[in-house]
């Protein structure tokens, strides 16, 4: 028993520094007095951090993600909010055919998305490419979690809490506002930050369907070329790597606390 | 409105879903103040019907008034009704007071009456002074009389409990029928409660529908269907019955051997029917040896004896019979051993005679 | 009983009823679907018909025709040998590719699950206090930009990078290792490392929802620790497992960012391939055959693995 605990505990710590450790060397050179991301390391410096505040087209391209971004999150989970409703409080024919189709993003490679929407937007709507088309990929690929997010949610209640409420009295108006929307909320807030997160970092998609203003995705992509601006690269990445890990973080916390206290077994 | 006119009213209601029928012929009327059970083994119907009355079901076909009104096309938010939840459906993410006043918002009143009215509801459960803990923070027992408050508190006409008292220790379960029972006679309204419990049901009810696949076998007081249950079933169902098994033959039953018995019949039997001898344990009377009883009388010897303070139960294996009897006796007069031959007898009138 | 259901006047407003409930369930559903209708249907099938047209320098001719995919596989007497396997084809990188991306997805996923696993097991039966903790500490990575992590690994990998200058620090080597990076094998890896954290979520799940009595009658009737993983536990988390794989293999096939940021010239897949028809050689009909090709023969190896092992039969086996 002993024996096995152990080893299973010690491959778990390998595990997590496999998971991390790449991941945070980035940090490391970047506060690292040095032009290449190389050992020894030379010396602590936050000169990497302090000219990213001179540099404008990145500023442009952080706007430019955050305002899609903040689109994205708000509109995915707009629509997955009664999308989730209807699959997990109507029993509907053919209900769990549509739910497959609408998660049929998780396993379409991105860039057969992008390729796809790229065709339609260009060789058959004649549209230009603008923030509105990556924005609009984004939402496609952002929905099926955004509806998962809050299915989980909702699920996860007793169904007589609603009868209860339409027993009080209320209608199914005031019973969505007064009962189901409160219940959901932490899974709405999830769904946000998780949309808002998936559409901030993701790049295969921006960089097809971007026009001539780009997303911090696709302008760190840019830079990656030049070995003389790693030291930016390290910089922003580990802001973007530190900011989408916290807002994981809590969406995680809202959603597992929210699940925690409406739970109806634990007196 | 008329305080002759049942506050319920059910004409040949069913209910189907898709091709099963869970409900058939329900006809019958509660009146108004009364406590009245629908006892049946689970899935027999009585939680159908229950939603039924509360509007979280509609009726397949068939008629249902409350308070003479029709109440077909009448959502549960409109109806006079209030349930009691069998999971008491706590909202989780509001406090007491918030629970218990969750439908008084739906009611024209102004926030001082309806803070009296949260506060009147909170003393009638006995939970003074716990209005602002969180749902999660409660115990069984608080969470089922917040479920009872917040019902209550919105004053419908009749009140609708789903097995309220089942998730509830043995102990608990006791204290909370013999203050449910005191809370019915102090607000004066309907209860219709949901049990599978028959003793339950007949410590509570003022009168019991008992149900079995979806109709109504036997609608009586407790005492009724004790003491003349309508059929071997419900004979079953409530408390414990002996039986004799044989055909109706000159108003007595012909059980083969045994001989033939007299008894009060129940309902109307064709001639030659399957029917059967029912015997209340406790109307039975032990004798020492064998054949030295008065008539009626069976012969048997004692298999089993249970000890149970003030009383003693015996199983008594009669010859001719596939079970054993079961006898109960007041601790009074010396016990009989095991393997004793003894002699059951009992009063003329005191056995049934039952159709299956 | 039936006849007064024939006769229920009542019956056709509760027909109405179900009616109008389910429309209700429609209505909700209609927003989210129509997106994915527009966004990802419709597109989907511009590709298709795409696929059928041709491009004539600057022009597209939209007659129908199936030359795309007649490109794909017109044969050549001049075989080209790629790993000792001839292919006798007149343009064979996507032929190519497309073998390669599929053994580097395995490859990846073989990898994946052979991580996931432990972490899994370790999780739903190690793990006591904290496990939402332990959860968020796993996924977090998975949501944290893909670029970026990709790009980590080449700062770990590179010639001047944190491996190899590491090791040169400690005196092991004197030249960087060159075979690090821009190969196969770094891209295994690093797909492996990138999508190692969602394959452990299905795989904890189904080793969470075994009904701990299960093992305790597996060991009551004498299975030893190892036997009764055998006989137990592993196949009742097959279902999450072989999920855990394909949520890995169908995407990791397509990659792009990967072996553009880590593969080199050696280590292309076939999503570079769509990237450059589309881009670069402005011969998008094509790019959609070989996008198209690649999503029909992944559809097609999925369905046959999952015939194979007899998944229906494995899912249904738990009640």
């Amino acid at each position: 028993m002993r024996g096995k605990f152990n080893i299973l505990w010690v491959y778990a710590g390998f595990f997590i520094i496999f998971l991390y450790g790449p991941v945070l060397l980035m940090p490391v050179f970047a506060l690292n007095d040095g032009t290449f991301a190389t050992f020894p390391l030379k010396g602590f410096t936050l000169k990497n951090f302090a000219a990213m505040a001179a540099n404008t087209s990145m500023i442009l391209a952080f706007q430019n993600s955050l305002k899609i971004a903040v689109f994205v999150a708000v509109l995915s989970t707009a629509l997955a909010i009664p999308a989730a409703l209807a699959l997990t409080r109507f029993r509907l024919p053919g209900g769990a055919a549509i739910q497959s189709f609408m998660m049929l993003p998780l396993v379409i490679p991105s860039i057969v998305i992008a390729v796809a929407l790229l065709v339609i937007i260009l060789k058959i709507l004649g549209i230009g490419l603008s923030l509105f088309t990556v924005a609009a990929g984004h939402v496609i690929v952002c929905l099926p979690f955004c509806i998962s997010v809050l299915m989980s949610r909702l699920e996860g209640f007793d169904p007589s809490l609603e009868e209860a409420s339409r027993d009080l009295g209320c209608g199914a108006w005031t019973t969505f506002w007064r009962l189901t929307f409160p219940l959901a909320l932490p899974g709405v807030i999830s769904s946000l930050l998780m949309g808002f997160i998936i559409s901030f970092d993701e790049f295969v998609i921006a960089f097809f369907l971007t026009g001539t203003e780009t997303t911090l995705p696709v302008y760190l992509f840019s830079q990656l070329r030049f070995p003389n601006k790693l030291p930016g690269v390290l910089a922003l990445g580990s802001l973007i790597l530190v900011g989408s890990a916290l807002l994981v973080i809590a969406a995680e916390v809202i959603r597992k606390r929210g699940v925690a206290s409406s739970n109806p077994g634990d007196f | 409105m008329n305080p002759a006119t049942p506050i319920i009213e059910l004409r040949e209601v069913e209910k189907r879903f898709g091709a099963l029928t869970v409900l058939r012929q329900i006809n019958f009327d509660i009146a108004r103040g009364e406590f009245f059970s629908l006892l049946g083994p689970s899935g027999c119907g009585k939680t159908t019907l229950l939603r039924i009355l509360a509007g979280i079901e509609q009726p397949s076909s068939g008629t249902l008034l409350i308070d003479g009104q029709p109440m077909a096309g009448v959502p549960a938010n409109r109806r006079p009704t209030n349930m009691v939840f069998q999971s008491y459906a706590i909202f989780p993410h509001l406090n007491v007071e918030e629970n218990i006043g969750y439908g008084l918002r739906n009611q024209p009143l102004s926030k001082a009456e309806a803070q009296a009215r949260v506060a009147e509801a909170l003393s009638l459960v006995k939970l003074d002074g716990l209005g602002t803990r969180n749902a999660h923070q409660l115990s069984g027992g608080q969470r089922q009389r917040v479920a009872l408050a917040r019902a209550l508190v919105c004053r419908p006409k009749v009140l609708l409990l789903d097995e309220p008292l089942s998730a509830l220790d043995k102990k608990l379960r006791e204290e909370m029928q013999l203050e449910l029972r005191a809370l019915q006679r102090t607000v004066g309204i309907t209860f219709v409660f949901v049990t599978h419990d028959q003793e339950e049901a007949l410590t509570l009810s003022d009168r019991i529908a008992i149900m079995a696949e979806g109709q109504v076998m036997q609608l009586d007081t407790p005492r009724g269907l004790y003491e003349r249950p309508a059929n071997r079933r419900v004979a079953e169902f409530v408390g414990t019955m002996n039986l004799v098994p044989g055909r109706l033959c000159g108003g007595r039953l012909d059980a083969g051997a045994l001989g033939a018995f007299a008894g009060s019949m129940v309902g109307v039997l064709p001639e030659g029917a399957e029917a059967f001898l029912a015997l209340r344990p406790e109307k039975l009377v032990l004798h020492p040896g064998a054949g030295s009883g008065g008539n009626p009388s069976l012969a048997g010897r004692v298999t089993e004896a249970a000890y149970l303070g003030d009383r003693i139960h015996y199983q008594v294996t009669a010859e001719g019979l596939d079970r054993p009897l079961s006898v109960s006796v007041n601790n009074v007069a010396e016990g009989f051993g095991l393997g004793t031959p003894v002699t059951l007898s009992w009063a003329e009138g005191a056995g049934l005679i039952l159709g299956p | 009983m039936t006849d007064t259901a024939a006769s229920d006047p009542l019956a056709p407003a509760r027909d109405r009823e179900v009616l109008r409930r389910r429309l209700r369930g429609y209505g909700l559903l209609s927003p989210a679907l129509s997106v994915t209708i527009a966004m990802l249907a419709l597109p989907m099938a511009a590709l298709f018909l795409l696929s059928f047209w041709t491009q004539s320098g600057f022009e597209l001719d939209r007659t129908p025709t199936l030359a795309n995919y007649a490109e794909l596989v017109r044969p050549s007497a001049e075989p080209t040998v790629w790993f000792g396997i001839p292919f006798h084809l007149a343009y064979p990188v996507p032929a190519i590719l497309m073998v390669k991306s599929l053994v580097m997805s395995l490859m990846a996923t073989l990898a994946v699950i052979a991580l996931a696993y432990p972490m899994a097991y370790f999780l739903a039966f190690r793990v006591h206090r904290h496990k939402a903790l332990w959860i968020i500490l796993i996924t977090v990575p998975f949501w944290t930009s893909y670029l970026l992590r990709v790009f980590a690994w080449k700062v770990v990998l590179g010639f001047n990078g944190a491996i190899n200058s590491g090791l040169k620090t400690l005196g092991i080597i004197d030249e960087p290792l060159e075979f690090l990076l821009y190969n196969p094998g770094a891209v295994v890896i690093t797909l492996a490392h990138s999508w190692v954290a969602f394959a452990i979520l299905p795989i904890y799940v189904s080793l969470e929802k075994i009904d701990r009595s299960l093992l305790e009658a597996a060991s009551d009737l004498g299975d030893s620790r190892w036997q009764r993983f055998r006989r137990v536990t592993l196949p009742l988390s097959a279902p999450g497992t072989v999920a855990a794989a394909l949520l890995v293999f169908i995407p990791t096939v397509g990659d792009y960012v990967t072996p553009t940021l880590v593969g080199g010239p050696g280590g292309t897949m076939i999503g570079n391939l769509v990237q450059d028809l589309f881009l670069k050689q402005n011969n998008a009909p094509l790019g959609a055959a070989v996008a198209i090709t690649m999503m029909g023969i992944i559809a097609v190896l999925v369905a046959l693995f999952l015939w194979a092992i007899g998944y229906a039969r494995i899912r249904s086996r738990r009640l």
